[in-house]
C-alpha cells in the first residue's frame, strides 16, 4: 500500500492553497478553452506555457494538466450546442449531443457528460496511482535500446492508430524528425541544417512550432466557419436527468471509461480514438442502436467517459517511461523538460512531490470540473455567445505573445507564424499534425538512444533484438508499421468480394 | 468521363502529391546537407547517420504517397474553403506577417492593438465600438500578464511604447 501513502502526501502537496489555485485556474481555463473551437487543450497548454516559467514546477505541472482534462469536459459545450467539437476527443459527442440539444435535451446531454467524464475521470486517476509505480520500477529496466525502441513505437503507433492515412500520419511524423535536426549534433556539435544561419545554430524549439502548428492553424482554419456559430440555449432547469436516461446510461459510462483507459495508455492512441472507439463499441451493447446518430444520451456518455479516462490514463506513459501518450501529454513532457525536469522511469523516485501532486491534483481537479459543469454549464455556454469575430483575433494575439516569451526575440514568433501556415495546410491536406509534435519531442531521445545502442553493439543492429524486453518492442514496432498495409489489404479484399 | 470531372479528378490527385514531393525534396536536401559530415566514424554513428535515416524513410513514404496518388484511386475532395474565404484567410495571415514586421518599428504593444483593430474591422467586418472594446480588453489582458506579471521586456518602437 505504498501506493497510498505517497498519494497521501501527494494530497498535502496539492492541496496546498498556491497549488489548489493554480489547479482551479487550470481547469477553468482548459474547460473555457476545450469550449472555445478553434483552440484545443494540447494550444492551450501550449500558449500558457511561458506563463509556468514563473512558478514552481509543481504548480506549473498541476495547472497545465488542469487545462489538460478540463479540455475533456469544455470540448462539450461546442459539441452540444453548436454542432462543432470544441476539440477533437468530443467528435462522436457532438454527432448524438447536437441532436439531443435540437429537441430540447441539451441540458441532458450536458449533465450525463460531466458525470460521465467524472466518473471515468476518477476511476481513471485511481487506476493510475497502482500502474504507474510498477511500471515505472519496470522501466529502470531499460537501457538505450529499449527507449530508442518506445519512442519509436509512441511515434509509429500515432501514426498508425490516428487518422485515416497512415502513410500522412508517419510523414508528419518524419517532418517533425527532420525539423528537430536542425540546430548542431548533440555529440559531435557540429552545425547540422543550418545552411550558414546562425540563428539556426539554436535549433528549432518546440513551443512556437506547437503554437503554430495547433493555436494558429486551428484559428486560421475556424475562421471559415465564422457565420456558422449559433448556439443553442441551455437553462440550469434544464440540466436535470430522467430515471430512464440515467438507466440508458449509467453502463455506458462504465464501458467508456474501460475502454478509455486502456486505449488511453497506448502511446499514439490518446482522447480521440478512445472517445470513438467507446462509441462504436456502445452500439452495439445498447437497446436502441437505431438512435445512435439521432440523439442516443448513451453514446454520448460511452464517447464522453472513455474521452476522460484516456486524458489521464495518458500520463502512464508520460509519467513512468518518458513517453507521452498524445498531443498534450506531449506539451506536459515538454514542460517538464523546459523546467529543468528529466523525465524518464526515475522521475517517481527523484521528483515524488512533483508526480504524486500531480495525480492527487488530478482527484480534485475531477471533482471542481463536476461542481462547475453541472450548475455552471449554462454560464461558461455564455462563452459561446462571444461573436468569433472578436475571439479569433485575441487567440492570436496570445499566441504570438507565448511565442515571443519562449525566447524573448521575434524569431520564434517567425517560427510560429510559419508552422501556422503549415499546420493550417496540413488540416487542408488531412495530414494529422499530432505526430509532427510527437516526433518533434521525442527526436532528442530517438536520436541519443539509437547512436548510443550502437555504439554499445560497435555498429550491429542485433542488439535491438538480444534482450527479450527488445524483442518484444521490436517486433510492436514491425507491427505497428505493417498494420496500416494489412488494413487496407483486408479493405480491398472485403470490397472485392462484396 | 466529362473533361470538368477529370480535371477535378487532376487537381484531387496533385493536392495529394503535392505533400509527397514536397518531403522527397526535403529528404534530398538534408542528405545533400548532412551526408558529407559521415555516416559513420569508427564503430559508431556519425553526425550523418539519423538525418540520412530520415531522409531514407521519408521518402519511401513520400514514394508511397505519390504512387497512391497517381495509380490509386481518386482520393475524396479535400475541404478547401471558397475563394471569398481564402481571401479572408490570407488577409488575417498578412495582418500577422504584418504584425511580425512593424513590431521593431512600433513596437509589440501598439503593433498588436493595430493587428487586433485590423483583423476585426477590416478584414472579420465586426461591429466597430464592440471591435474597439474587445482590442482594448486584449491589449490590455497581455499587457497585465505578459509585462506586468510575467515582467517580460517587450520590443519598444519609436514611439517609446
Amino acid at each position: 500500500m505504498e501506493s497510498l501513502d505517497l498519494l497521501s502526501q501527494g494530497f498535502a502537496v496539492a492541496l496546498m492553497p498556491v497549488n489548489l489555485g493554480f489547479l482551479v485556474l487550470g481547469v477553468v481555463l482548459g474547460q473555457v478553452i476545450g469550449a472555445l473551437p478553434g483552440i484545443g487543450p494540447a494550444a492551450g497548454m501550449a500558449l500558457l506555457l511561458p506563463f509556468t516559467y514563473s512558478m514552481e514546477p509543481v504548480s506549473g505541472i498541476i495547472m497545465l494538466a488542469g487545462i489538460m482534462y478540463g479540455g475533456m469536459y469544455g470540448g462539450t459545450l461546442t459539441s452540444v450546442l453548436v454542432n462543432v467539437p470544441g476539440e477533437s476527443s468530443s467528435l462522436m459527442t457532438a454527432v448524438d449531443g447536437y441532436q439531443m440539444a435540437r429537441k430540447g435535451k441539451a441540458g441532458a446531454a450536458l449533465t450525463i457528460a460531466a458525470i460521465g467524464s467524472f466518473a471515468a475521470g476518477i476511476a481513471a486517476c485511481t487506476a493510475l496511482v497502482f500502474v504507474a509505480p510498477p511500471l515505472s520500477e519496470f522501466a529502470l529496466r531499460f537501457s538505450a535500446p529499449e527507449y530508442f525502441l518506445l519512442a519509436a513505437l509512441g511515434i509509429s503507433a500515432t501514426a498508425s492508430l490516428g487518422g485515416s492515412s497512415a502513410v500522412k500520419a508517419l510523414l508528419a511524423a518524419a517532418l517533425g524528425l527532420m525539423i528537430s535536426q536542425i540546430g548542431v549534433d548533440p555529440i559531435s556539435g557540429i552545425p547540422r541544417l543550418t545552411f550558414g544561419e546562425a540563428r539556426l545554430l539554436e535549433g528549432i524549439d518546440f513551443l512556437p512550432v506547437a503554437i503554430g502548428v495547433f493555436g494558429i492553424a486551428e484559428v486560421l482554419a475556424s475562421i471559415e466557419r465564422l457565420g456558422d456559430m449559433h448556439p443553442i440555449r441551455t437553462k440550469l432547469r434544464d440540466m436535470w436527468l430522467t430515471a430512464d436516461e440515467w438507466r440508458r446510461s449509467r453502463m455506458s459510462i462504465v464501458r467508456g471509461g474501460f475502454i478509455g483507459f486502456f486505449v488511453g495508455v497506448m502511446p499514439g492512441a490518446g482522447p480521440t480514438i478512445a472517445s470513438m472507439m467507446a462509441y462504436v463499441a456502445e452500439r452495439k451493447f445498447s437497446p436502441k442502436p437505431e438512435e445512435f446518430g439521432k440523439g442516443a444520451i448513451d453514446g454520448i456518455a460511452a464517447a464522453e467517459s472513455a474521452n476522460n479516462a484516456a486524458s489521464h490514463s495518458a500520463l502512464a506513459p508520460m509519467l513512468a517511461l518518458g513517453i507521452p501518450g498524445s498531443s498534450s501529454t506531449a506539451v506536459l513532457l515538454a514542460a517538464l523538460i523546459l523546467l529543468g525536469i528529466r523525465p524518464g522511469p526515475g522521475l517517481m523516485t527523484e521528483q515524488p512531490d512533483l508526480v504524486w501532486g500531480l495525480m492527487a491534483s488530478m482527484f480534485i481537479g475531477n471533482i471542481v470540473l463536476l461542481v462547475i459543469n453541472l450548475p455552471l454549464a449554462p454560464v461558461f455556454a455564455s462563452v459561446l455567445r462571444i461573436p468569433y469575430g472578436y475571439l479569433a483575433p485575441g487567440i492570436l494575439a496570445v499566441s504570438l505573445f507565448g511565442a515571443y516569451s519562449s525566447t524573448l526575440s521575434m524569431y520564434p514568433v517567425g517560427i510560429a507564424l510559419l508552422f501556422g501556415l503549415v499546420g493550417w495546410l496540413m488540416m487542408k491536406l488531412d495530414i494529422p499534425r499530432a505526430p509532427l509534435v510527437l516526433a518533434l519531442v521525442l527526436a532528442p531521445l530517438l536520436e541519443s538512444s539509437l547512436r548510443q545502442s550502437l555504439l554499445l553493439s560497435l555498429g550491429s543492429p542485433m542488439i535491438f533484438l538480444e534482450r527479450p524486453i527488445s524483442a518484444i518492442l521490436s517486433i510492436a514496432l514491425l507491427a505497428s508499421l505493417v498494420w496500416p498495409v494489412v488494413s487496407v489489404l483486408c479493405q480491398r479484399r472485403r470490397r472485392g468480394a462484396a | 468521363m466529362s473533361d470538368a470531372a477529370g480535371r477535378r479528378r487532376t487537381a484531387l490527385r496533385l493536392t495529394d502529391a503535392a505533400p509527397a514531393v514536397v518531403m522527397l525534396v526535403l529528404s534530398v536536401v538534408i542528405t545533400t546537407d548532412t551526408l558529407p559530415q559521415g555516416m559513420w566514424q569508427g564503430f559508431t554513428p556519425g553526425p550523418a547517420f539519423f538525418p540520412v535515416l530520415i531522409a531514407g524513410f521519408t521518402a519511401i513514404l513520400a514514394a508511397q504517397l505519390l504512387l497512391k496518388a497517381w495509380l490509386g484511386p481518386a482520393p475524396e475532395a479535400t475541404d478547401w474553403p471558397g475563394i471569398a474565404v481564402l481571401r479572408t484567410i490570407g488577409l488575417v495571415y498578412a495582418g500577422l506577417l504584418g504584425f511580425f514586421f512593424l513590431t521593431p518599428v512600433l513596437g509589440m504593444i501598439p503593433a498588436i492593438t493595430l493587428f487586433l483593430l485590423t483583423v476585426m474591422i477590416g478584414i472579420l467586418r465586426q461591429p466597430a465600438v464592440g471591435s474597439l472594446i474587445a482590442s482594448a480588453v486584449t491589449t490590455v489582458l497581455i499587457y497585465v500578464v505578459f509585462v506586468l506579471w510575467l515582467g517580460l521586456p517587450l520590443p519598444k518602437g519609436f514611439l517609446g511604447l
